[in-house]
């Protein structure tokens, strides 16, 4: 083979389809050698710098997770005694509260009961003067019909 | 070399997350992988990032017809083509994908070159080539652009495209090809 590698036989000796007339060829021209070399390097580089510029666009992407220092005992510590301390806080606080909830209970109940006598109060039909006769006389229609009739004929009759 | 490293690397992986229930392990596994793939073939960072997470999404939906015919990193790529081939075709969405590029254009990668051995000179025509390979694979059809990303950005062999893409190894072969002469025509190599 005394002409260069034909394009069509360069592609194919990329592809790893090399036909030994071709090899031949490439262990004695220097010149297909070289050009051999060059697109394979070419071809190499191309894919590193694909896979570096995409490695560039997915960091941009997702950066890297930032890295917790491991904890340290005395952090462990004043964690706790932090949370020790807001615990008391806490359960201080509900203490103070149920003082005046106590309070609030006792004001109800004798609001309640002050209720009760306004309405006792409220509901008596008499004055506190005339009480005493409502015990005397029955509003009752029956009662009032034999015995306020009673009293009446008897005050007649004298 | 590197190559078998890799597919021995993800041999382990699937063992390690032969529970596709196991969310957490395969996102941490396989999302670089697929959102490079997704991102390489819009050159839209969102829609990278939205499509990734459908791409999970969908598979863990899917989890129970998983029957371990391919290896899971094969299959959440089959997902992933499926989807850049579904947004790559809804033309619905083109006015505004072309909008959303126009806000903001993604970077180049011919800025990451990792290589620091070389000499300016040679940095400098690296940077060129690798500027002209991902501008001509911009350019090349859905498919062949599909499979040269495969190839050439995921290392996958052709069985494995094969199995992702649902063609048939010589498609795959043909379509890889065609690429490699778009790509190399565009790099200026000799015609």
């Amino acid at each position: 083979m005394s002409t260069h590698l034909t394009p069509q036989q360069i592609s194919e000796w990329i592809l790893g389809d090399r036909r030994r007339e071709a090899e031949l060829h490439v262990r004695a021209c220097s010149l297909c050698q070289a050009e051999l070399n060059q697109f394979e390097i070419s071809l190499k580089e191309f894919r590193s710098s694909v896979r570096q510029w995409s490695e560039g666009q997915l960091s941009a992407y997702f950066p890297p997770q930032v890295k917790r220092n491991p904890a340290r005992p005395w952090m462990v510590g004043l964690g706790w005694a932090m949370a020790i301390i807001i615990l008391c806080l806490f359960v201080g606080r509900l203490s103070d509260r149920s003082g005046p909830q106590l309070q609030t209970a006792a004001t109800t109940a004798a609001d309640a009961a002050l209720l009760t006598q306004i309405d006792y109060e409220v509901s008596r039909t008499v004055p506190d003067s005339m009480q005493p006769l409502t015990q005397l006389v029955s509003w009752d229609a029956s009662s009032s019909t034999s015995t306020g009739g009673a009293h009446a004929s008897e005050s007649r009759t004298q | 070399m590197e190559c078998a490293a890799t597919s021995s690397l993800m041999s382990i992986a699937d063992h390690v997350a032969a529970d596709i229930g196991d969310l957490d392990s395969i996102l941490r596994l396989y999302r670089p992988k697929v959102f490079r793939f997704i991102l390489a073939s819009l050159r839209d960072k969102d829609a990278a990032e939205t499509l990734t997470q459908d791409c999970f999404f969908k598979a863990y939906q899917a989890r129970d017809r998983f029957r371990h015919e391919c290896s899971l990193d094969t299959w959440l790529m089959q997902i992933a083509v499926n989807l850049v081939r579904d947004y790559s075709r809804n033309r619905r969405l083109q006015f505004w994908k072309r909008t959303q590029v126009l806000a903001k254009p993604v970077q180049g990668v011919q800025d990451w070159l990792s290589s620091g051995q070389h000499s300016p000179e040679a940095a400098a025509l690296l940077k060129e080539e690798v500027q002209a390979i991902w501008s001509a694979a911009d350019h090349l059809p859905q498919k062949q652009r599909t499979v040269f990303l495969l190839r050439f950005v995921e290392d996958m062999d052709l069985l494995e495209i094969a199995a992702a893409t649902g063609m048939k190894e010589g498609t795959v072969k043909t379509h890889l090809f065609r690429a490699l002469q778009t790509v190399r025509e565009r790099m200026g190599g000799r015609a």
